[in-house]
């Protein structure tokens, strides 16, 4: 086996548990097998009463919080190679684990894109009860519908044409109709109605500023007074005729935009801001915890 | 199973790595916040049962819910609830959640109409789930609108303006805005101020806090965001749930004082003594040029960074194949740290 | 209650006050007006010692491995992002450091940035200089969904996080990118010289806290980002750190002047430059931006300002 062949030969991920050879035998057991395990709990979840279904919510949420906790707690192994096996139980279960942690992750992902159809249903009856019942604004609805349907289409009759021409299509003087309303639609329309919506932000940001930095109070001075030097340290121009001036003075630099706008972000705006975050840290460990454990009751009371 | 038995199952490597990889320290902190959260959990559980009611400070914002909703109904207007754009269904979201469904039971027995606008579609479905609950178990569970909790878009600023439309068209009166916000913050905050809605806000984002407290009427910093559901519903599980937060953070400050001391004694007030050994590769050795003391290489520094010794195995996966093998690099590495 | 916003500015002036329509004029003409001018020269001296160790990482890491590349910003950010995504790939190309591009926070990010690619490629070409190609330079694994999940999955093992990914090869045909050249023999984090992150949103956190301790961690964030990652480069877990756009501005002058023996704690030899002054690649985005943001920020103090005298001159007239 020559060098090229060895090294493509080991990035193969060697079948563990919770994958298999593509194609083979044993991958379409663990499939039909995984089906046929979540039918049947569907099944019995339909017709289990709420008090069972309390219990087994509560009994899969356990599993995979249990999961997570197991890895961060148990040993992971040491420099692992493809292909390596476990010198004993102890290690077979940190290697088992750590095959099953993709697996778990893409979990989730399948998850987000079933339900990302459900949200999808969710703006549709909305949009086509407001068309069907012409209530107030329903042309706005239809635009909406029209515009999801197109960017879905063209969307993915590009990316069909793309797979089949190859890098042919990353030529703009190749394209058809279907790659230019595409680009339009994607580059030309939405990508800069997203950067038109962010930069409605810098208006808000002049008017929140005028209205909220007030010499009302010492609190209110302090904030304005820190809040205009982390400003004026942003402007390289100002900074550069600052410094100038401030390398002149006895105190050699000291003074310096940098060290000012540094000394604000070191002594105060950090501390405040880890200590904040300390306790949101800490709080949402609190709440993992109470939900893993389905300590919290259910509903507003 | 203890870890000296586990110890036996396990490579002694292994172990190793494992727990200088995350530090000793940082699963020990992790078990005592456990425990301590656990601990006040069955505190406050048995003291409900004696009748004992536990302190929380006064937190405006919370208070202000009542009134707000109160506002909404006199004016006819509906209420907007927006739980931030999560990327999962993680504990902030639902902690979001749970004070959404507060407001929505105080809501649903004053008759007043709600929206709650998802930006994730699997929020959209837990959202659904526990509005439809609130409703029903205050008996109104006819009076539910399903089209009330709407997923709006999973993209940062089509939702931004979605929800912006939304509040415009239907003038909401009040707006709860709670969660993991980002740039959108100033965006929904403003929306609202302009069309006169009381605000109430929280980000455990804290680059928002500051946008939110310039824009908001009341705003829930940090810890006050987890305060919440145990301040509206007083719960016992909850309460010493908080109480044990409580208990961890003056941990932390204590060490953080601790740390200070032991720093400051380390390192020296006015000169840097010399040290003749540091951690490397996970042991103390013998340095060849002892040095002044690095701020790496006190106490506090090597029990919160430790340090992972060296491959056992000596190579890594891309040492196995000889150069030739392997993409050319025409650079000199410089000994960088 | 909120705060009634004023329909219109005042200057305390008897005769028209400002209107807000025409402050937010005044806005988009100052701050868009400089954009239409390529010579406007602001002079910069780079002080910020995160950016000088960005720089000098950057420029010493490793050639022979790929860098994972996650781009996590989108046209909404590309005031800031934009400069610095450019400023990273000319650094990379500049070296022929060959590198994965990816994201976890938006499935926009991806296409977005293989368009920066794309344009720096056309800059190349212009400047006689090979283009960066897809597959034998640089592959594109895509959009994950579940971004804490996939942290968790680099961490343990770069093969098993993007197995299955596939990218087209220069023949048009579609396979998995570990046969590429970027990717050939890579397993674990140790295979690659650093993961970088261009970030917008907070996945700086995610990558911080499951594999910053097991690879080279570097961070291009916003401005308003920046506070809260700076106890991760004082830490040390963030190797270099450019926040912002006043970092950009601060990164393009590096890539002239390079930095002097002991400028970076990272790196105690001198790094040369890439570019010389006289290239006009050498003012890239951030400082075309310069004299927008010097714009903007005083016109924003200019409000403050107004403001202040409102108020004050209101109170004195309530005082009579």
């Amino acid at each position: 086996m020559n060098g090229l062949n060895r090294i493509l030969a080991d990035t193969v991920p060697p079948p563990t548990f919770w994958n298999g050879v593509y194609g083979s035998g044993g991958l379409w057991l663990k499939i039909i097998l995984a089906f046929l395990i979540v039918s049947v709990a569907l099944v019995f979840l339909k017709d289990a009463g709420p008090r069972v279904r309390k219990y087994v919510v509560g009994g899969a949420t356990f599993l995979a919080g249990a999961f997570y906790v197991f890895f961060y707690f148990y040993p992971t192994p040491l420099n692992r190679q493809p292909g390596e096996m476990p010198q004993n139980a102890g290690e077979a279960v940190s290697f088992w684990l750590d095959d099953a942690v993709p697996t778990v992750g893409q979990i989730a992902n399948i998850v987000a894109a079933f339900l990302l159809g459900l949200g999808v249903y969710s703006v549709f009856t909305v949009h086509v009860k407001r068309v069907a019942k012409q209530s107030a604004d329903w042309g706005f609805s239809v635009v909406l519908l029209l515009s999801f349907f197109l960017m879905v289409g063209l969307g993915y009759a590009d990316w069909g044409m793309k797979r089949i021409a190859g890098p042919k299509l990353d030529d703009p003087s190749n394209w058809g109709i279907v790659n230019y309303g595409r680009s339009f639609l994607f580059d030309g329309l939405l990508q800069n109605m997203d950067a038109a919506m962010f930069s409605i932000i810098s208006f808000y940001i002049l008017s929140a500023a005028y209205r909220a930095f007030r010499i009302r109070s010492i609190e209110a001075t302090i904030l304005l007074g820190s809040a205009v030097i982390m400003m004026i340290g942003l402007l390289s121009g100002f900074e550069y005729g600052w410094n100038h001036v401030a390398h002149q003075l006895p105190t050699t630099g000291t003074y310096a935009m940098g060290e000012l706008t540094k000394w604000l972000q070191d002594c105060f705006q950090t501390p405040s801001l880890r200590a904040i975050q300390w306790g949101l840290g800490i709080g949402t460990l609190a709440m993992g915890l109470r939900l893993w454990l389905s300590l919290e009751k259910q509903g507003a009371n | 199973m203890n870890i000296s038995s586990l110890g036996s199952l396990v490579a002694e490597d292994t172990w190793q790595n494992q727990y200088s990889n995350t530090g000793r320290f940082a699963l020990f902190f992790t078990v005592v916040v456990v425990a301590f959260v656990l601990l006040n959990i069955w505190r406050a559980e048995k003291g409900g049962r004696q009748g004992k009611d536990l302190y929380i400070r006064r937190i405006p914002g919370l208070n202000a819910i009542d009134e707000a909703v109160g506002r909404a109904t006199e004016m006819g207007r509906p209420v907007v609830m927006v739980p931030g754009i999560p990327s999962n269904v993680d504990a902030i979201v639902m902690q979001a959640l749970k004070i959404f469904a507060y407001v929505t039971r105080v809501a649903a027995n004053f008759g007043n109409p709600i929206l709650v606008c998802c930006a994730y579609a699997p929020v959209y479905t837990v959202a659904t789930e526990m509005m439809r609950d609130v409703y029903q178990r205050e008996g109104l569970g006819d009076k539910f609108d399903p089209d009330s909790v709407r997923f709006i878009s999973d993209r940062q600023f089509a939702f931004a303006a979605g929800v912006s439309g939304l509040m415009l068209r239907e003038q909401a009166a009040a707006v709860f805005l709670m969660g993991d916000f980002f740039a959108e913050s100033l965006i929904f905050a403003e929306t609202a101020n302009g069309i006169g809605a009381i605000q109430v806000a929280s980000s455990t984002q804290n680059t928002q806090t500051p946008f939110f407290i310039a824009a908001c009427d009341y705003v829930l910093i940090g810890d006050e965001f987890y305060a919440a559901s145990a301040y509206l519903t007083r719960q016992p599980v909850l309460v010493g749930s908080l109480i044990g937060q409580d208990w961890c953070k003056m941990v932390v400050g204590t060490l953080v004082f601790i740390g200070m001391a032991l720093n400051g004694v380390q390192r020296g007030f006015l000169d840097r003594p010399t040290i003749s050994s540091a951690m490397q590769d996970g042991h103390m050795k013998p340095l060849d040029k002892p040095h002044p003391i690095g701020k790496k290489e006190t106490t506090m520094a090597y029990l919160f960074s430790p340090q992972s010794e060296p491959d056992l195995a000596g190579v890594n996966h891309r040492g196995k194949y000889p150069p030739e093998e392997l993409p050319e690099s025409d650079d000199k590495v410089t000994n960088w740290k | 209650m909120a705060d009634a916003e004023p329909q219109v500015v005042s200057t305390g002036r008897k005769g028209p006050a400002i209107p807000r329509p025409l402050l937010y004029l005044l806005l988009i003409l100052a701050t868009a007006t400089p954009l239409f001018f390529d010579n406007i020269s602001i002079p910069d001296q780079p002080a910020d010692p995160a950016v000088f160790d960005m720089y000098a990482m950057l420029m010493t890491i490793p050639t022979d491995r790929p860098v994972l590349v996650s781009s996590e910003w989108t046209n909404g950010t590309r005031a800031e992002s934009r400069g610095a995504f450019e400023a990273l790939m000319r650094i990379l190309m500049h070296r022929n450091i060959k590198f994965v591009l990816f994201s976890i926070a938006d499935a926009q990010a991806p296409p977005v940035a293989v368009e920066v690619i794309r344009d720096l490629n056309e800059e190349r070409k212009k400047h006689g200089e090979r283009p960066y190609e897809r597959w034998n330079d640089w592959v594109d694994v895509g959009y994950y969904a579940n971004g804490e999940g996939t942290a968790e999955a680099l961490a343990v093992s770069v093969q098993k996080a993007f197995s299955g990914k596939q990218d087209m090869n220069p023949q048009g045909e579609s396979e998995d990118v570990f046969d590429s050249p970027v990717l050939k023999g890579v397993s674990t984090l140790k295979d690659v010289s650093a993961f970088i992150n261009v970030t917008a949103s907070a996945t700086d956190i995610v990558y911080i806290q499951r594999l910053a301790s097991k690879t080279t961690f570097l961070e291009f964030c916003t401005g308003v980002m920046g506070p809260e990652a700076i106890p991760y480069y004082s830490s040390g877990q963030t190797k270099g750190l450019a926040k912002g756009l006043r970092s950009v501005i601060d990164l393009e002058t590096l890539m002239v002047t390079g930095i002097p023996a002991g400028g970076s704690s990272r790196v105690p030899a001198a790094v040369p430059g890439i570019l010389p002054a006289s290239d006009p690649r050498s003012k890239g985005r951030g400082n075309h931006y310069n004299a927008s943001l010097h714009v903007a920020i005083v016109l924003m103090i200019l409000m403050i300002v107004i403001g202040n005298v409102e108020m004050y001159r209101a109170k004195r007239g309530a005082a009579s």
